[in-house]
């Protein structure tokens, strides 16, 4: 992870040193939270069938003696449990795998890592809230969810200028 | 010139990037000649400009600061533009949010009305919003690419609007017949005015303003014109979370409008495209 192209301009000032700093930070940040959604979500897909036997076992719990469910209804609404979730599972395994390829990228497209990667990260925490209804979700994690919002943020000002001095060295 | 394309890319379009530091812009020496012009990138808009004078090109007045007795001018902080626009879009998705949790996690007998009531107040405020990112992030001038590539993106733009209509289609067709959701029940709506308004009219004008003036405008300068595109097109796709099985689509959408843009040169092209869009989409579902 630390072999650095030699096509990338060694850097003198102690500015640009701060900034690489920040764009190997970001790297990091974006490739751990890329693996943790991506094992994660992956846990999840393949456990999703298993939970739809579980919801079904305590649907079947709440009935009242002597009622059944209707079979085809039952089996129609565990495909579209399973697939529904297999697809949202698979969406954020996609952005997982996404955050990894951005974070192995930060060096060679500084800006556009750091910028996608901010605002993948932003989207998809919003769009666990959405999809789960739990607006609790947001709040679990808050402090780790802000530094890594900062250290994102700190990451696409120092690709910016990062970018610019190397254009500015080329020129 | 990008090099594959002929668009002329932001720094030949007179965009001179502000230099990060220093921030502030020390003061002359007194001995100086006095009406020799300081020449600084505008705290706004970025292009290079007298000090002393109103920007020549976005009417900003200068900013001067007063520090231990000393008068700064301030000019432009590169990654400036790029907070703003994440602050808008942040405070553009707390709504949507809301939105999202009340049609997908609340009552899912809400009557027309209400859905029509809240879809309204959504797209006032995000009307509003854009309004004041406008006022705050201020004049991003795109260059006009050449009058062939103009005249390309006006002929092709129908067939795109043919293709774009049909994938669409195609998409959430598959998606209803593979998935079948109680969550996701055949759009009904009615043909009226309001509803052309508040699906077709408003979206297309206000819509295109954030993300193909405004987002894309500030992206393009920092990160090139196609990561400008696609990533303007990735914000456009997450501000519609309350369609969350649409995203793959709206990001394929946001991505043709954000090239008709560049081609184009201005917004009517992409604004008339989204609206024919939503407009057609409209009555397909009122004829349903």
């Amino acid at each position: 992870m630390d072999d650095e192209p030699e096509s990338r301009p060694r850097l003198g000032s102690l500015a640009q040193s701060a900034r690489s700093k920040n764009l190997k930070s970001a790297r990091w940040i974006l490739i751990v939270v890329g693996l943790l959604n991506l094992g994660f979500n992956l846990f999840i897909f393949f456990m999703i069938p298993n939970l739809a036997v579980q919801q079904v076992e305590e649907e079947r719990k709440k009935l009242a003696p002597g009622m059944v469910l209707d079979p085809a209804r039952l089996e129609q609404e565990k495909q579209t449990f399973i697939r529904t979730n297999q697809l949202n599972a698979g969406g954020f395994i996609a952005l997982g795998a996404a955050l990894i390829v951005l974070g192995i990228a930060v060096y060679q497209i500084p800006v556009a890592a750091t910028v996608l990667g901010l605002i993948l990260y932003i989207g998809g925490s919003i769009i666990t809230v959405a999809m789960t209804g739990d607006a609790s979700m947001l709040w679990r994690g808050i402090l780790i969810r802000i530094l890594i919002i900062i250290g994102l943020f700190k990451a696409v000002q120092s690709a910016i200028a990062y970018e610019r001095e190397k254009k500015a060295g080329a020129v | 010139m990008d090099q594959d394309n002929g668009f002329p890319n932001a720094d030949e379009a007179g965009f001179t990037p502000a230099h990060e530091e220093p921030f502030l812009l020390e003061p002359a020496d007194e001995s100086s000649a006095k009406d020799v012009p300081v020449l600084a990138p505008c705290w706004r808009c970025g292009r290079e400009t007298d000090v002393d004078q109103p920007c020549a090109s976005c009417r900003a007045r200068p900013r001067h600061l007063k520090v231990r007795g000393r008068t700064f001018t301030q000019h432009s902080d590169s990654a400036q533009p790029f907070k703003r626009l994440m602050i808008g879009y942040v405070i553009m998705m707390i709504p949507s949010v809301i939105w999202g949790l009340i049609l997908l996690h609340g009552d899912h007998n809400l009557s027309r009305a209400d859905v029509d009531t809240g879809t309204m107040i959504l797209e006032g405020f995000d009307t509003v919003l854009t309004l004041a990112m406008l006022a705050w992030i201020g004049w991003l001038p795109v260059a006009r690419p050449d009058r062939r590539v103009r005249l390309r993106a006006w002929l092709a733009a129908p067939v795109l609007l043919m293709a774009v209509l049909g994938i669409n289609i195609v998409y959430h067709r598959v998606l209803r017949d593979a998935i079948r959701p109680d969550w996701m029940p055949e759009s009904r709506q009615e043909f009226t005015g309001f509803t052309l308004l508040m699906i077709a009219v408003q979206p297309a004008i206000v819509e295109e303003l954030f993300f193909r003036y405004l987002a894309f405008g500030v992206l393009s300068r920092i990160a090139g014109t196609h990561w400008g595109v696609f990533i303007s097109a990735t914000l456009f796709a997450l501000a519609h979370l309350y369609q969350p099985l649409g995203l793959p689509w709206l990001l394929v959408m946001g991505v043709v409008l954000g090239y008709l843009r560049v081609a184009s040169g201005g917004l009517l092209l992409p604004m008339l495209m989204h609206f024919a869009h939503n407009a057609i989409v409209l009555g397909i579902e009122a004829a349903r």
